[in-house]
């Protein structure tokens, strides 16, 4: 196995350090696996040329010269924005997202632009306006998404992490389809200042990377208040990998849903690698307790409706007159609205609209929007009724391993319920964090997710990094990348 | 991987909970979509209309269990509060009004230019 190319952020600043390696030869290494590989997966959408990287980023900083590759959701000032959609395509970022902007005051390399489903509606990257992103693991497989081209980059070795968004698990269910790890921290923890909205009360920044450890060293450096986004949460910026230990915190319970591992359409494979994960779990030190989350069967349906909804007031902007593709042959205003929007999105963002609109218009708001509030209340009171009873949950990342390209091509519906274990997080703004847990006979890559209390990022971050210690599944790599 | 026969069963259970919901729920009018999709700014062309009302129809049916459990749900108790920070006036930079200007579809003289937004009638 090539150590370079799947060496940790730790690792490369290490023979930075020691001067074993320079940062521009680092810089082209990585560059250059992209050119290698990047034309079989396709987790970019654009390569930047070495010394525009070098020349946006400070000269040093606790992630100099180490390379990550951005969701093309995430500002970047001056390259393209595109959103994996048509409407955006020349489009060109105004500002660093705050997230960025820290990311480069500590030296970091941006190296690109990943690829993600279309205004990150989608779980496989398919709905991306430009191409398809495949999984390293099996090229007939989708890597998840929508944040498929930043899970399929650092699972390739082609960067050590990249960032995602997470509305409802676009962290999370890519990172487990291609066997890294994904954290989506508490609502508010980092700044959406930048960042494309899809659903504003759900959209979070997440982190992919190959070790929990890089997880914690990346969320240092982009976590904390930030006054330009109205919901950032008042919290100063700390070093989340000082507490990380190889031992799992005292006393520490852990319940495991037991709804879920009886829940409709779970692969028998991945309830084998979950019961083998509360087992090493238990080897660890932590108390095991069965515990019920009957809202747990609901949470996808108001997740549909909260997110369609939000998604169809923030994306009324895109009109075609200040920004973005504008139709042509539109000889009145309100044709240029209308032919914009049917030319620029694809068919599952204009479905999207189409049911976020539904929801909320007039004889229906009731029946659907204030109804899915109500639920997301209860799953919200749902888990505080657990926190009081255990410190963590654990549950699958996804129900299934990576599936095929057009798998659901006629029956979207299955397609979406692959947010089923993940989006009751973001109904409830809290963190969760996925971690490699097994591999299927077919070696795909399988996650368990543990969830935890708002602000709880240390304490996931510490289970996570002493059960990933005790296995060895984050040192599986995909075969051909070497 | 789940067996065959476990999806069939998955997918039975799903279709016969999708007509179950169905004959509960009033289907969604052809009128309907054209109405929704007017207030979405989308045009859809009349071939469209069978798949995204089937797509539709679909999600909404699912969607529509949360009215199962939404009856026995509290009122909200968290607290909602503004959050407010000083607006201070800044001169935009030569450089943001010229990257406005290089992102419109179509600008001139510090103008973005549009078609008619009133017919005229002689």
């Amino acid at each position: 196995m090539n150590t370079l190319a799947f060496a940790t952020i730790t690792e490369l600043k290490a023979l930075l350090a020691e001067k074993k390696i320079s940062s521009t030869e680092l810089l082209h290494y990585f560059l250059n696996r992209f050119q290698t590989y990047d034309p079989t997966i396709k987790a970019a959408l654009e390569l930047f040329d070495a010394d525009s990287i070098i020349q946006h980023t400070a000269s040093s900083g606790s992630l100099h010269a180490i390379p990550g590759l951005i969701k093309d959701n995430i500002s970047q000032k001056d390259r393209l924005l595109t959103c994996g959609s048509s409407i955006l395509k020349d489009f060109r970022a105004v500002h660093d997202a705050t997230a960025i902007a820290r990311l480069k005051e500590q030296g970091a390399f941006i190296v690109g632009r990943a690829n993600m489903d279309e205004f990150a509606m989608g779980s496989s990257t398919e709905t991306s306006a430009f191409f398809k992103t495949k999984n390293p693991w099996d090229h007939t497989r989708v890597p998840g998404g929508s944040s498929g081209g930043s899970a399929a980059a650092v699972s390739a070795g082609l960067v050590p992490w990249a960032l995602g968004t997470d509305t409802g698990g676009s962290v999370r269910q890519p990172a487990g389809l291609c066997g890294i790890v994904g954290l989506k921290p508490t609502y508010g923890l980092i700044s959406r200042y930048g960042v494309v909205a899809y659903g504003s009360s759900l959209d979070q920044i997440g982190i992919h990377t190959r070790s929990v450890y890089d997880a914690a060293h990346i969320l240092s450096v982009i976590a904390g208040h930030d006054e330009h986004d109205a919901t950032s949460k008042p919290e100063s910026q700390k070093d989340y990998t000082k507490a990380l230990t190889r031992t799992m915190p005292t006393e520490i319970t852990i319940g495991i849903i037991e709804d879920a591992l009886t829940a409709q359409g779970m692969d028998a494979q991945v309830v084998e690698a979950i019961e083998h994960a509360i087992a090493v779990l238990q080897k660890c030190g932590a108390r095991i307790k069965r515990v019920q989350l009957p809202e747990l069967a609901y949470s996808a349906a108001a997740y549909f409706i909260i997110s369609r909804a939000e998604a169809a007031s923030n994306l009324a902007r895109f009109d075609g007159i200040r920004y973005g593709l504008r139709a042509s042959d539109s000889a009145a205003l309100a044709d240029l609205y209308t032919n914009t929007r049917h030319d620029g999105f694809g068919t599952e963002v204009k479905t999207r609209i189409l049911v976020g609109n539904y929801v909320l218009s007039a004889g229906h708001a009731q029946a659907y929007y204030d109804q899915a509030k109500a639920v997301q209340r209860k799953i919200q009171e749902g888990f505080t009724r657990l926190f009081h009873d255990v410190n963590c949950i654990m549950m699958p990342t996804q129900p299934a391993p990576a599936f095929q390209f057009g798998a659901y091509d006629v029956d979207k519906l299955q397609m979406d319920l692959q947010d089923y274990f993940t989006c009751p997080a973001n109904l409830a703004g809290i963190p969760a964090i996925s971690v490699p847990c097994g591999l299927t006979k077919q070696n795909l890559p399988l996650g368990m997710q543990l969830y935890g209390p708002a602000l709880s990022e240390q304490l996931l971050l510490q289970v996570a990094y002493t059960y990933e210690q005790a296995t060895e599944w984050h040192m599986m790599h995909p075969g051909g990348f070497e | 991987m789940s067996t065959s026969s476990d999806q069939e069963n998955g997918k039975r259970i799903l279709y016969s909970f999708l007509a179950f919901i169905r004959e509960v729920m009033p289907k969604i009018t052809r009128k309907e979509i054209l109405h929704i999709a007017r207030i979405s700014a989308i045009t859809i062309h009349e071939h469209e209309i069978p798949q995204i009302m089937a797509q539709l129809e679909s999600v909404l049916s699912y969607a529509a269990r949360v009215s199962e459990v939404a009856i026995a749900a509290t009122e909200s108790s968290c607290i909602k509060r503004n959050v407010f920070r000083d607006d201070i006036a800044q001169q935009s930079s030569p450089e943001l009004l010229q990257s406005i200007e290089q992102n419109a579809p179509d600008f001139q003289d510090g103008y973005f230019v549009v078609p008619a937004i009133l017919e005229h009638h002689s």
